[in-house]
């Protein structure tokens, strides 16, 4: 699979990545950082343990990780998770954190395709 | 003699520290920093080095505006520049950037070579206005 493939796999922005990376083999090698990054491992635990401020802190990480990464469909869901969780009033909503979750595992897996 | 002018880089985030650091680091020296503290530090050992300052601002143990404070409180703004880059879109985090002294405010996500043009106008404005003040004290 093509960087370019990769990007059209999970929905996001290959146009606007190459903007921000210049060329694929950066691009490869941001993304492989990207699986090395604590702030989905950290929003997942904070779902089992429902701790909303760390879910708060941890889902707007993550909104800047994927939004630099212009992987947009797991940003427009982690967006959605933000807002929810914004006021840090209510616990999380397992089902936009399930949206998350799952678009989350597109994007590893995609990662995973192109690194091997 | 070293010439290159450091750019203190900080954010919570490795990638974005990195990315920026793979621009930046062509044509300058750079600075890592991965919290308001480190940035601190690294600003009191590095003061007379330091041309511009790219700052993050939610961060844990000190934020971005803790930063700001403290430079301003220690007089680095008027010789240091810092551009702020946030992923807020609240205007009241924009406005209280520019109180504490930022000269600049770029949104996430951010393009780095868009990052390092307004880097750089703010870098030779600041340069240009300090070489007038000097020259205004000298006559």
């Amino acid at each position: 699979m093509t960087v370019e493939e990769f990007y059209l796999s999970v929905g996001g922005d290959y146009r606007m990545a190459v903007a921000t990376f210049k060329t694929d083999e950066k691009i490869h090698k941001y993304l492989k950082m990207y699986l090395e990054d604590e702030y989905y491992d950290r929003l997942s635990e904070a779902d089992k343990t429902g701790d909303i401020h760390e879910a708060f802190e941890a889902s707007h990480a993550l909104k800047g990780v994927t939004g630099m990464f212009y992987l947009t469909r797991l940003y427009k869901a982690i967006v959605e998770l933000v807002e929810q969780l914004r006021a840090q009033d209510k616990p999380m909503d397992k089902h936009l954190f399930q949206k998350v979750k799952e678009e989350q595992q597109m994007v590893v897996s995609g990662i995973e395709q192109i690194i091997v | 003699m070293n010439t290159r002018k450091t750019v203190l880089i900080v954010d919570d985030v490795a990638i974005n520290r990195y990315l920026l650091q793979d621009f930046f680091e062509n044509k300058y020296d750079t600075l890592l920093a991965k919290d308001g503290e480190e940035a601190i530090s690294l600003l009191v050992e590095n003061a007379e080095e330091i041309a511009l300052v790219l700052l993050d601002i939610r961060m844990p143990k000190k934020n971005g505006f803790d930063v700001l404070q403290f430079m301003k409180i220690h007089h680095f703004l008027e010789w240091i520049p810092v551009i702020v880059i946030t992923g807020s879109n609240d205007y009241q985090d924009e406005l209280q950037a520019y109180d504490f002294g930022a000269s600049d405010i770029i949104h996430k996500p951010f393009v780095p070579q868009v990052v390092m043009r307004r880097a750089e106008n703010i870098m030779e404005l600041f340069a240009r206005r300090l070489n007038m003040e000097k020259q205004l004290e000298l006559s």
